[in-house]
């Protein structure tokens, strides 16, 4: 019944947190300015990071791109492999006006290559780079609607999906012994995906014809894996008489799956002359919910004669994660370098510094994270009379490189004895991508 | 007795049982000629290229499904989800001007954005209704007019898939701990249409592929717990199919008898032969499960529209019906995946106003399950197999409802 407990824990503690947008943004214009874009985002990137700004674009926007980013993490001077992440961009806002307001729909998708969303499970002992584990691997999907309040203000808002997993799993049949391979099982299920819906939220400002200010609020949550699992009936081997006859296993294991941190963000943009932009963003990102994503798991067995020599180990609590809340400047610029009637060249540069919310890792958990620096680059060319007759409207191709630098952490452990010791964590991130901009 | 399955197998879809948007469930699943707003991404993605306006489009569904098995209801959870839709007609110019539209259609449900269900095989269920209306549906659609009165559009149908691998063991302080990876992968349907119109006898023809669309999981599952628990298991495969809708090819011919008059049929070919079995075998050992058996259907479904003009409010009315036949042999043998012939009627209104964006529809459906009986065979199993039941007899009814609300922008 060994494997009975591997399928109790099928989605299982998964340590993914908050999402990949949220570590090398979306687009090329945002990443390129450090992502501080709640006052300054033009085109549909807005929807991810201030819905209330697609209220002020005048034409359909429809946005396709492509980023990577390429990860060098280390554990004492050892590569841990995490994966490097690539995806798709997919961003679309219509504006239109409803009586006297103007309105806006739109969507942003992040689609990673691979798979939708990637859950890699692992003990709390096993070092990992906690935020980009998983993180970079799963979905983002913002869906939003946005509309003006007289000439100065904007207000936007938005849903999420994603789900949670609560089910039975019930297996029964004949258990081999000795030989595992002769076990005659069969399955049934129940397992729901359900649904958990976080909100978005944002509002625009125009304080001066220069000056835009900007708000935005993106709700947390808590995927949680709530699975019970069983098997029902004998063992022994086919045809012969059964050794126990039945036996059984009730496993539950809760836990959690996925995390974001709720995120409220302030910021401004300023057309400081009328080739150059500052904006600058503050972001607060509440990590200290964050809990431990181990499974709490227990188990209720009968296998008869056997029963003497099941050894469960008692259950211990998972030690708390101990995060904590976080602050995060972001800085950008934008530069129109050169403009013609026909073409115009923008350059922009970002600083973003992003504390860690982890501890160090004293104890049993290696939740590991360091502090980051993230320097940005980035240009835009946009061609003022599209493709000619059948796209006449303006389209901009974009594109972004960006460093993240972790800091050096050194992590010592409060246990001459911990199984894995005392480690040095540090690396660096690579991420690129570029951005086709279409308006119609 | 028969074991009962509270609960069966996932199949199919909302969109599949009761249609898709706020006019044609109300002309029972018609609309493959006709749509031209967001539910095109379903019906036909050739009427998106017709979009005249930019429309958001939200809107609520409900479903309740009154099921008998032996005489006893089962506890089929209700239908309850909303619906997104978006109509983008592009500012293209040039030979593209006017031609091509674009159009985005989501139903969420409220509490579960899918559901893998199944009893053990054999367990008496209903295949198809129990469970199918609790999966999420993402459309995304792109039409063109190549010519005054043709038009072809393409899109699809996203759903997700489940890979991974588990292996339990325990850690270095004793507890059990897991070492797995899941992987949620798209799994696209593509949809295509083609719609024509013949201005001169007030016919408009329309045709529609949809490949098959469906959600599987697929999860290896090992074990190593060294000493904590004195048995093995081999290794476990948790496979099967959560969700499927057939490979669906769909004509329609709608006539427009008078200005105020829309009348439609359509035939709809469905390949439920290919229907898969809800889960498979978890180990090597256990004797294969027997076909499912299901067969090809066509389903033919009739509507009527009347607009009624009132100043500047337009009313509109509609109506249809449609005969389902079911998919679901007897079930004589070891399966018992039940399913019944259903009679859809539906009932549907619309308002739109000259002097507001605002346009509204709302609609209603019965859908009646004939009485059924199924008898097993005796011949088709082991001597010594426990037959899950003799005879056994299935009816109900489903009823359900919708709103929309689309607002011209």
């Amino acid at each position: 019944m060994r494997a009975a407990i591997a399928i109790a824990i099928v989605c299982a503690a998964a340590p993914a947190r908050a999402n990949p947008a949220d570590l090398f943004g979306i687009g090329a214009r945002g990443p390129a300015m450090g992502g501080a874009q709640v006052a300054a985002a033009d085109d549909a990137t807005a929807n991810y990071y201030n819905p209330a700004l697609m209220a002020r674009l005048d034409d359909i926007r429809i946005e396709l791109g492509y980023q990577v980013a390429l990860p060098a993490l280390a554990v004492d001077n050892q590569q841990l492999n995490v994966d490097s992440a690539r995806g798709m961009d997919i961003n679309l806002a219509v504006p239109g006006k409803l009586g006297g307001a103007r309105l806006a729909f739109g969507a942003a998708l992040y689609l990673p290559d691979q798979q939708i969303t990637r859950l890699r499970n692992q003990s709390a002992q096993q070092p990992r780079f906690i935020e980009y584990d998983n993180l970079p691997q799963r979905i983002m999907l913002a869906a939003n609607i946005a509309m003006s309040v007289g000439d100065r203000l904007s207000l936007g808002a938005g849903i999420s999906y994603m789900s949670s997993t609560k089910g039975a799993i019930s297996l029964r049949g004949l258990i081999g012994l000795p030989q595992p391979d002769d076990s005659q099982l069969a399955l049934a299920m129940d397992v729901d995906l359900k649904t958990i819906r976080y909100a978005v939220l944002g509002a625009a400002y125009r304080l001066k014809p220069w000056l835009d200010v900007g708000v935005s609020y993106r709700g947390g949550f808590k995927l949680v894996v709530d699975l019970a699992f069983g098997i029902r009936g004998d063992v022994g081997s086919p045809g012969q008489p059964p050794v126990v006859t039945n036996g059984h296993l009730d496993l539950t294991t809760i836990s959690q799956d996925l995390f974001q941190p709720a995120q409220y963000t302030a910021g401004f943009a300023a057309r400081l002359t009328p080739r150059f932009t500052l904006a600058f963003d503050l972001a607060y990102h509440r990590w200290s919910t964050f809990e431990n994503p181990s499974a709490h798991i227990t188990i209720d067995l009968d296998v008869g004669q056997f029963n003497d020599l099941v050894k469960i180990p008692p259950f211990s609590a998972l030690p708390a994660p101990n995060f904590h809340d976080i602050v995060v400047p972001r800085l950008g610029m934008e530069w129109l370098a050169k403009q013609s009637e026909a073409r115009a060249l923008r350059v922009r540069a970002g600083y973003v510094y992003q504390p860690t919310p982890a501890p160090e890792q004293v104890g049993e958990t290696n939740f590991i994270d360091d502090d980051r620096h993230v320097f940005s680059l980035g240009a835009g060319l946009e061609l003022r009379h599209g493709l000619g007759e059948i796209v006449p409207r303006p389209l901009s191709l974009d594109a972004f490189v960006a460093l993240t630098a972790l800091e050096p952490r050194q992590h010592r452990k409060l246990s001459p004895v911990d199984p894995i010791g005392d480690y040095r964590s540090g690396g660096h991130i690579w991420s690129m991508g570029v951005l086709s901009r279409w308006r119609f | 007795m028969a074991l009962i399955a509270s609960t069966a197998s996932a199949r199919a879809s909302t969109l599949d049982i009761f249609g898709f948007g706020g006019r044609s469930p109300g002309l029972a699943g018609t609309g493959v000629a006709t749509a031209d707003d967001y539910d095109a991404t379903f019906l036909n993605p050739a009427g998106l290229a017709y979009a005249t306006h930019k429309r958001a489009t939200l809107g609520v569904l409900y479903g309740s499904f009154d099921l008998v098995l032996a005489g006893q209801r089962t506890d089929t959870q209700p239908a309850r989800g909303s619906v997104i839709g978006g109509l983008v007609p592009m500012p293209l110019g040039g030979v593209l001007k006017d031609r091509v539209g674009l159009g985005f259609g989501f139903y969420v449900p409220l509490d579960t954005l899918n559901k893998a269900a199944a009893p053990f095989p054999g367990v008496p269920s209903f295949a198809l209704l129990a469970t199918r209306s609790q999966v999420i549906a993402i459309q995304v659609a792109v039409g063109v007019r190549v010519k005054d009165h043709l038009s072809i559009g393409a899109g699809v149908i996203a759903l997700a898939a489940l890979r991974g691998n588990i292996d339990v063991t325990t850690d270095a302080a004793g507890r059990f701990t897991t070492f797995s990876e899941e992987r949620l992968v798209t799994q696209f349907a593509p949809v295509l249409g083609v719609r024509y119109a013949m201005p001169a006898k007030q016919l408009t023809l329309g045709a529609t592929f949809r490949a098959p669309s469906r959600s599987d999981f697929d999860i290896e599952v090992t074990s190593d717990l060294g000493d904590a628990i004195p048995l093995s298991l081999p290794p476990i495969r948790i496979a099967g199919n959560a969700q499927y809708d057939p490979l669906t090819v769909a004509t329609e011919v709608a006539w427009q008898a008078r200005p105020d008059l829309l009348a439609s049929l359509q035939l709809q070919y469905q390949r439920w032969s290919a229907f898969p079995l809800p889960t498979e075998n978890p180990v090597s050992g256990t004797p294969p499960q027997a076909p499912p058996g299901f067969h090809d259907t066509v389903v033919p479904r009739l509507s009527l529209e009347y607009v009624h003009p009132v100043g500047p409010s337009r009313f509109t009315g509609r109506l249809g019906y449609a005969f389902l036949w079911s998919p679901a042999p007897e079930m004589r043998g070891r399966q018992s995946l039940l399913d019944n012939h259903r009679h859809l009627a539906a009932l549907g209104l619309g308002w739109s106003d000259r002097r507001t964006p605002v346009r509204i529809d709302v609609w209603v459906q019965a859908q009646y399950l004939q009485f059924r009986r199924h008898t097993k065979d005796a011949g088709l199993f082991e001597p010594d197999d426990t037959l899950p039941f003799m005879t056994i007899s299935t009816r109900g009814h489903v009823l359900a409802s919708g709103l929309t609300v689309g607002v011209d922008l």
